[in-house]
């Protein structure tokens, strides 16, 4: 076996080789860029005790798409050794939910690893699920630390180390938040740079906990920001639900009873499609440029739209052309028997890679057709009380009241706004469009 | 017909005899009234009014307060 492999890497370098170990046969593939190639090695020469270098294993962890190591049964052999690949062992293990082993794994991992930022927000998550909201915090906030010191590799792009941090960000703000700590909640989220193309995604974020604060005009403001043409795909059913709710609230029930049938006739009518979409066609309608012509793909292109500057997105398309690469080299010398092996597992790499990411899509549409459903409930019961109020202002003899006249707040009145731009919106948005909406409405409410 | 149903019935009996069946009756119980405390509140017919409906049903609308349904879409999708 050991005879084959240094007969692909002859064929492979054009350098002169004298690979006695593993680990010279992974430094050398690894000189060659070949790093999903290198990870066979790699775990061969930990196998057999070879000395690695730390710093191309880091390279190798940082570049290797997680689902490998995820699918990876070979990982299994270091669950009870402390490696130099503990991540990917940690990774698989978390997703086999097994948390105690992925947790001892990952605390170990100290700062200067390329994957300490991941591994904080990892270690995060499972303290959130086992209820533990001051330690999850406490390795989200170091997540965000980190995530600022961490420069820029080859492999990782900045906007993939911000997505991370984000994340982060935004997890340490829900902490807060569900302890009802609203003003640090938003507070949090102020960290999150309007740039960042993560920003729209935290505007629900935002809205909820203004609206606990009891800034209507501000959670309104910022729900109301999804309108803009360029924001539009980030308009998840709940932000619409939050603004009906709003408006109900503030006794404005033409609004609400609006919002409510744009929910039925745009999102709630094509909920269909949401649930029995194949992942193919998921697939196809992310990758697409152009819009589609039929509405149902419409519904689905819109949603998915909003995930085409996802890390999972291009950090699956980017996995997807480096295998490519390593099988396109590796197929010179296909002739070989072996080689032919060592194709194989790298083929397997690229499925396992598709399919996780086919999964994902899946996984998104069904957790939008869930949302849909969860909303839909919701809007009954905001639909049953406006018809409550309906029937009391008939009582009174006072369904004048039920019709919308705006009544505008003195913008002085609406709080935390430095800087004031008194804009009468009219279907359009300010040129960047980000921003922090407030929506100066006063309460009707009692009159 | 009739003689095979009369003889039918004495069967039954014959073999229920066989497995004599014991009662238990439940001893005694002397129960305190006075000394059973009831948790809630003490409220009178007056007490229920239609603003406290109103107060309830506006409880049940869906007012975000957490994020846990979330958590498990986060761990799945990581990367």
């Amino acid at each position: 076996m050991k005879i084959f492999f240094i007969i692909i890497l002859l064929s492979l370098s054009h350098t002169t080789i004298h690979a006695k170990t593993y680990g010279d046969m992974f430094n050398i593939v690894h000189r060659n860029k070949l790093y999903y190639s290198s990870y066979l090695f790699l775990k061969k020469a930990i196998i057999k005790g070879n000395k690695v270098d730390d710093d191309k294993v880091n390279d190798v962890l940082d570049l290797i798409h997680p689902s490998v190591f995820i699918h990876d049964f070979e990982l299994d052999k270091f669950v009870s050794r402390k490696t130099s690949i503990d991540y990917a062992v940690a990774v698989r293990r978390f997703f086999l939910n097994d948390f105690r082993t992925a947790k001892i794994k990952l605390s170990k991992i100290k700062p200067e690893h390329s994957m300490f930022i991941e591994s904080n927000y990892f270690l995060g998550l499972i303290y959130l699920t086992e209820k533990k909201d001051e330690l999850a915090s406490k390795y989200f906030k170091r997540c965000v630390r980190y995530a600022d010191k961490k420069k820029r590799t080859h492999f990782k792009s900045n906007a993939y180390i911000k997505t991370f941090k984000n994340r982060c960000i935004q997890q340490v703000s829900r902490i807060a938040f569900s302890q009802k700590d609203y003003s640090a909640s938003l507070r949090i989220l102020d960290y999150v740079k309007k740039t960042d193309y993560i920003w729209p995604r935290f505007l629900l974020d935002r809205a909820w906990a203004y609206y606990w604060e009891g800034q209507n005009e501000r959670a309104l403001g910022s729900v109301m920001t999804y309108k803009a043409p360029l924001l539009k795909r980030f308009m998840v059913p709940e932000a619409n639900y939050l603004r009906a709710l709003i408006y109900y609230e503030m006794c404005y029930f033409e609004k609400a009873e609006k919002i409510r049938n744009e929910f039925e006739e745009n999102t709630w009518k094509f909920r269909g499609e949401a649930k029995s979409v194949s992942t193919n066609r998921l697939l196809k309608l992310i990758s697409t440029k152009d819009e589609p012509s039929n509405p149902k793909d419409q519904f689905l292109y819109y949603y998915l739209k909003g995930y085409k500057k996802d890390i999972r997105y291009f950090s699956y398309q980017e996995a997807d052309t480096q295998i490519d690469t390593e099988i396109k080299k590796l197929s010179r010398i296909k002739s070989l028997k072996q080689a032919k092996i060592f194709l194989n597992t790298l083929y397997y790499y690229k499925k396992a890679i598709k399919e996780d990411f086919k999964d994902f899509l899946k996984n998104l549409s069904d957790d939008y057709f869930l949302q849909i459903n969860q909303m839909k409930k919701a809007f009954v019961k905001l639909d049953l009380m406006i018809s409550l109020k309906k029937r009391e202002n008939i009582a009174k003899n006072n369904s004048v009241k039920f019709k919308d006249e705006i009544e505008i707040k003195d913008l002085d009145k609406i709080q935390n706004i430095d800087e004031k731009f008194i804009w009468d919106f009219k279907g359009g948005f300010w040129a960047d469009e980000l921003g922090d909406y407030a929506v100066a409405l006063q309460n009707r409410c009692g009159k | 017909m009739r003689l095979a149903f009369v003889l039918f019935i004495l069967s039954i009996n014959v073999n229920a005899q066989k497995t004599p069946v014991k009662i238990e009756y439940q001893k005694r119980q002397k129960i305190d009234l006075g000394a059973i405390m009831i948790d809630g509140e003490i409220v009178t017919p007056g007490d229920f009014s239609v603003e406290d409906e109103k107060e309830k049903a506006t409880n049940l609308l869906y007012k975000r307060k957490n994020y846990n349904d979330r958590i498990r879409i986060n761990i799945e999708y990581v990367f």
